[in-house]
């Protein structure tokens, strides 16, 4: 076109040329009306040039943003994701120096109770991992190892590993369909609440629940395997893990401090069988559910010749949760029974080298529960934000029965407790409680306690 | 020429210097070593070691055995004939037992720690609520049962609080005051102590291990000291005087300075260990005689035996006999603390010239630490073994 446009100037300027010679007036201006004609056709062709020209920027403009909106539906379907989670307390509290001590000092404590990073990756949609590493009270590690060549046996210290620097899971899930799933690796064993909801925006006192701590171990990770299948609002759970070593069980912790998580490796010839069903969605506040847990414990003691029984523990859970109009409410109650605890006292108090031996005195029997409601204050108020008003109760016993003697009442407590939780983003949770603890044993006056705790979660 | 004469003189001046910095350096090298030979000094510890683990800590370890088969034996009198004369007879055995005890706190190692027997036999303070409930609802008592419980409702101090009441207006009680189920209680806990101490024994000199027949008697670990825990004399010797600066720490810092407080307001009679018999004073003062039973080698009816005393005496005899004294002294203020009038301890943390000697008594404990660690514990680096 432009070529065409090129010619016709030329053969104008080639007439012009040539007009002071032979060219009539006549022939003139037919030529010059041909050339008028050609000009407008060239101004014609240049506005449709130019047209044609915006056309196809505004084409490459609407590819450009059509591509972002493909990256960004890609990222959302991204096979990998990060999450974390921590919280930090600070409590005023009254505590007692020893068993002896009746008349309580007021003690105040800051603690980093943990920062948890979760990472995960999806190899296909049937196959992913997930690990989380759990930092403890700011991390810093240590952790024990049972000598056998040592004098008679010796429970050493290991400063290097392990300890308040943890990873909590490691696990492989495989999706067989959208009903039925395999997990295993370093799993959370689910019984109670706890280990569901852990999170500092899932439960509302300000610090997590100590009534399952005094019982079970709270965020309870073992190795092992777990088959879940869910069917029309069902859930339910199938684990074959490794189990707790009776060694460490103590008067005031009962089966939890025989988390085997203080030693550098797992003994695992008792294992434990979990069965859990649920019905609903705890996660997302409304369900209730039942767990059963049972395992030996006496096979995975370091020293396993000076105690006969196979002590033998188990846990039966029930717990719930409801969310609606404004309210959250959940719950819990925990029972076991531990088989041989007369025995494992004994053995706890005379196996060389482990220390503390005193608190060796177990239950046979142990149970607690808690119960905690809250009001989402924020339409009452007109506020802008959250602010939740909370009440809850907990209560734990883990010296509920003993086989011998008579268990001490002293860690047999009730509290009740209210407070806030105010929510200034969905992801951050600032709380404020105060508490009343009641001791069975009557020589001990209540003890009061305030608390601020301060929790945030994200994920990437 | 010129330029050769001075590469000369610059090689020479190198040389020379380098000369000086190498004669320099072995200089040096010898200020390095002179101290030793200064103060470096050999003594040959077997019979010190053969003496101090035979005479001392296990003839400590089996006259507490015995002593505490005599008290077992008067708690059973106790039982079944109970009579003024029977329990003033049990407080007596139980105070005689006390003795050996808290002398072989100077050397707190070995089965004592690793059996966990020392919180079986003496944890302090008493769960006195626990023990009231059991007294309350159990019907009888065995050692079988007892042996199950708690270390804070057994051992010495609940038999003590069993004999002499709570401690907290006198030390005495009547036979009118003690139940049937008390005495019971009182026997088996006795009962279950004297296997303790049997056990204890029987380690230094039988089978550290009692399920293992074939392992060696703790007291061969430190008589032929080249074995997984004592590797050579200097660990053995090393482990002795850690174990008299331990127990002079805890009668000084602990013992006495917790329940004494930082002012008369500041008192804490809960902590005052064996209150309920008003032993504490006796308590403190065996703890450094079993100091300088380790130290001198020797109980009072030996003599001229050795001990600690002539490790040092080999490197620094006025150190020895300084250290010597210090004891003694720290002795004599401890019981110095009781005054005209027999204070016990429990009262005399509250009462203001009571607590001028108290703090005597700190202050004494406290320089003999000082010169256990400043002093004695650094001699080993000076030792030449042989």
């Amino acid at each position: 076109m432009k070529f065409t446009s090129l010619g016709s100037l030329a053969l104008l300027t080639l007439a012009m040329s040539n007009s002071s010679f032979a060219v009539t007036q006549d022939e003139l201006q037919a030529i010059l009306a041909e050339q008028k004609q050609k000009l407008i056709e060239i101004e014609q062709q240049l506005a449709e040039l130019k047209k044609a020209n915006a056309e196809q920027k505004k084409q490459a403009v609407l590819t450009k943003k059509a591509a972002a909106s493909h990256d960004r539906a890609a990222s959302a379907e991204k096979n990998w994701w990060l999450k974390s989670y921590g919280s930090l307390l600070y409590k005023s509290e009254e505590i007692f120096r020893n068993t002896q001590d009746i008349d309580p000092d007021r003690r105040a404590k800051t603690d980093l109770e943990r920062v948890v990073v979760e990472l995960g990756h999806k190899f296909d949609p049937q196959w992913q991992i997930e690990l989380e590493l759990e930092y403890e009270h700011g991390g810093t590690g240590a952790a024990l190892e049972y000598d056998g060549f040592e004098e008679f046996g010796e429970f050493e210290s290991e400063i290097e590993a392990g300890g308040e620097v943890l990873v909590e899971k490691l696990e492989i899930k495989y999706t067989v369909n959208d009903d039925l799933a395999v997990k295993f690796g370093r799993i959370f064993v689910p019984v109670g609440l706890g280990t569901e909801l852990h999170k500092p925006g899932q439960y509302f006192t300000t610090e997590r629940h100590w009534s399952e701590a005094t019982m079970i171990p709270q965020v309870w990770h073992e190795n092992g395997i777990n088959v879940s299948g869910s069917w029309n609002g069902f859930n339910a759970q199938a684990l074959v893990t490794t189990g707790l070593n009776s060694e460490y069980f103590r008067s005031y912790r009962w089966a939890a401090s025989g988390h085997q998580k203080r030693f550098e490796q797992v003994n695992s010839d008792d294992l434990a069988f979990t069965v859990r069903l649920d019905y609903g969605d705890l996660a997302q506040g409304t369900g209730v559910g039942i767990s059963y847990y049972t395992g030996d414990t006496s096979g995975n003691r370091n020293n396993d010749d000076n105690i006969e029984g196979d002590g033998n523990l188990t846990l039966i859970g029930l717990h719930g949760a409801w969310q609606g109009y404004n309210w959250q409410l959940r719950g819990q109650y925990l029972y076991g029974e531990l088989d041989d605890a007369a025995a494992i006292t004994l053995a706890n108090k005379t196996t060389p080298g482990l220390q503390p031996g005193n608190f060796a005195q177990v239950g046979s029997e142990a149970e607690s529960a808690f119960f905690e409601a809250a009001y989402n204050s924020q339409s009452l108020f007109n506020l802008s934000k959250p602010l939740y008003l909370f009440a809850a109760y907990e209560y734990a016993n883990p010296l509920k029965e003993v086989e011998q003697g008579n268990g001490s009442e002293r860690f047999d407590i009730d509290e009740f407790a209210f407070g806030i939780n105010y929510l200034p983003t969905p992801e951050l949770v600032l709380k404020a409680q105060f508490a009343q603890q009641q001791y069975a044993q009557d020589n001990l006056d209540d003890t009061n306690s305030f608390s601020l705790s301060m929790g945030y979660y994200f994920s990437l | 020429m010129l330029t050769r004469k001075t590469l000369i003189a610059a090689s020479v001046s190198a040389l020379l210097l380098t000369a000086c910095g190498g004669g320099s350096s072995s200089k040096d090298n010898n200020e390095v070593v002179t101290p030793v030979e200064e103060t470096g000094f050999t003594y040959d510890a077997g019979d010190m070691i053969t003496n101090l683990t035979k005479e001392v800590i296990v003839a400590g370890y089996d006259d507490l055995n015995t002593k505490a088969e005599a008290f077992h034996q008067s708690t059973l009198t106790l039982l079944n004939t109970p009579t003024a004369e029977n329990l003033a007879a049990a407080q007596t055995a139980w105070q005689v037992v006390r003795v050996p005890w808290e002398q072989g706190e100077a050397h707190i190692f070995g089965p004592v720690d690793a059996l966990s027997i020392d919180p079986h036999l003496d944890t302090w303070p008493l769960n006195t609520n626990d023990l009231q409930t059991l007294l309350d609802e159990t019907t009888g008592f065995t050692a079988e049962l007892v042996k199950g419980f708690n270390d804070d409702v057994q051992g010495f101090h609940t038999m003590e609080f069993l004999l002499f009441g709570d401690g907290v207006n006198d030390n005495t009680k009547s036979i009118d005051e003690m139940t049937a189920l008390e005495r019971e209680y009182l026997v088996a806990t006795a009962e279950v102590f004297q296997g303790y101490t049997q056990a204890l024994y029987d380690a230094w000199t039988v089978t550290q291990d009692a399920t293992d027949a074939n392992s060696a008697a703790y007291q061969d670990l430190l008589l032929t000291p080249d074995n997984e825990v004592y590797a050579s004399e200097l660990g053995v010797v090393e482990e002795l005087i850690n174990g008299l600066i331990g127990i002079v720490d805890e009668v000084g810092n602990g013992k006495i300075a917790e329940p004494f407080g930082a002012s008369i307001d500041a008192t804490d009679t809960s902590l005052v260990e064996s209150q309920y018999s008003w032993n504490s004073l006796a308590d403190f003062s065996n703890n450094i005689r079993g100091v300088q039973n380790v130290y001198r080698g020797e109980f009072e009816i030996n003599t001229d035996e050795t001990g600690l005393i002539d490790f040092v005496t080999a490197a620094d005899a006025t150190l020895a006999s300084r250290v010597d004294e210090e004891i003694a002294a720290a002795i004599t203020v401890i019981d110095a603390i009781a005054g005209d009038n027999d204070m016990p301890f429990r009262q005399a943390i509250n009462d203001a010239d009571a607590r001028v000697r108290i703090q005597a008594a700190i202050d004494a404990l406290s320089t003999l630490q000082a010169t256990l660690e400043n002093d004695v514990l650094t001699l080993l680096n000076d030792w030449k073994l042989n």
